[in-house]
């Protein structure tokens, strides 16, 4: 077990993913290695910060303007002028380009 | 802070939804406003095409809540949605032209000797980390950091760190696979893990 190999399991090791024997081997290499079990502690801090990053709130009367143009496409009785978007059957474009990003 | 609890709206709210009922429409907003609000600004990085691309989202809901069949939870129906809405404004915007601060993250990954030990010393600021004086500070610069994530990274982050939807919903929500959603996340957090290690070092 390298610190390569450490960090390509890093992941998988934190949601208790790995086999017992990769676990082990993993554990060991941390018992020796002062710098996987500094990048260990750091990049479990670095995710669980996300949950705390402070929420965007959209402003005070979006909703209410929100509403108020569905209730108006309501009582003109279409569907919406809104261009419709597909979703149910096609990928979308957008996203199967971000697919073969992957 | 996001709740990771997300509820889905019951069935009879959906149906009522489907009938075209105001109040139904209201309470989905409510409930998930600002959810869709915050993944809109991390694609679009600014409030107004943001709350612009949150409007155009729930005006597609209404207007297709006819198709959602049940297969899937409705926010993951709802976030996939917003993801797609927010990119289509995104590229509309730049004309095509991706402007991303980094092409390749390769640079903030941790490097090895060909032995596989670690090239640069790693340093332990975990503690430093729990310092609440600094806390405001640093989660304004992991904000920072995030939205330096070229975007199939960063919606990976924000999807699962931020928002706390599971590796099978973001990848529902991102029509790939588990296995992708996993990879473009753990290189995220080691990537954002060298950000701040650099910003830490400077304090």
């Amino acid at each position: 077990m390298t610190c390569k190999g450490l960090v390509a399991d890093l992941a998988d090791y934190l949601l208790g993913a790995l086999s017992l024997m990769r676990k082990r081997e993993i554990e060991s290499h941390l018992r020796d290695c002062p710098e996987c079990v500094a990048l260990l502690n750091t990049y479990k801090v670095t995710s669980s910060l996300g949950q705390d990053i402070p929420t965007k709130r959209p402003s005070a009367d979006f909703q209410a303007q929100l509403i108020s143009s569905i209730a108006e496409r309501i009582k003109q009785g279409a569907p919406t002028a809104f261009p419709s978007l597909s979703i149910r059957d096609e990928p979308s474009p957008t996203l199967q380009l971000l697919s073969k990003e992957s | 802070m996001m709740a990771n609890n997300i509820s889905d709206p019951t069935l009879s709210l959906i149906e009522r939804l489907k009938k075209g009922n105001l109040e139904a429409f209201e309470k989905v907003v409510s409930q998930f406003q600002t959810r869709v609000y915050n993944l809109a600004f991390r694609i679009l990085g600014n409030e107004m095409d943001a709350q612009e691309a949150t409007q155009d989202v729930f005006l597609t809901v209404f207007a297709n809540i006819h198709s959602f069949e049940g297969k899937s939870s409705f926010y993951c129906w709802l976030y996939r949605i917003a993801v797609n809405q927010s990119l289509m404004k995104k590229r509309k915007t730049e004309k095509g032209r991706i402007v991303e601060f980094y092409s390749s993250i390769e640079d903030f990954l941790p490097k090895f000797t060909e032995e596989g030990h670690h090239f640069f010393p790693i340093h332990d600021w975990s503690q430093k980390a729990e310092d609440v004086f600094l806390q405001k500070e640093l989660l304004a610069k992991l904000d920072f950091f995030v939205d330096e994530l070229p975007e199939i990274y960063r919606l990976a982050f924000h999807l699962i760190d931020i928002d706390g939807l599971s590796f099978e919903e973001a990848a529902e929500v991102l029509e790939i696979s588990v296995a992708g959603v996993k990879s473009r996340l753990h290189r995220s957090r080691l990537f954002l893990r060298e950000k701040l290690s650099a910003y830490l070092e400077g304090q």
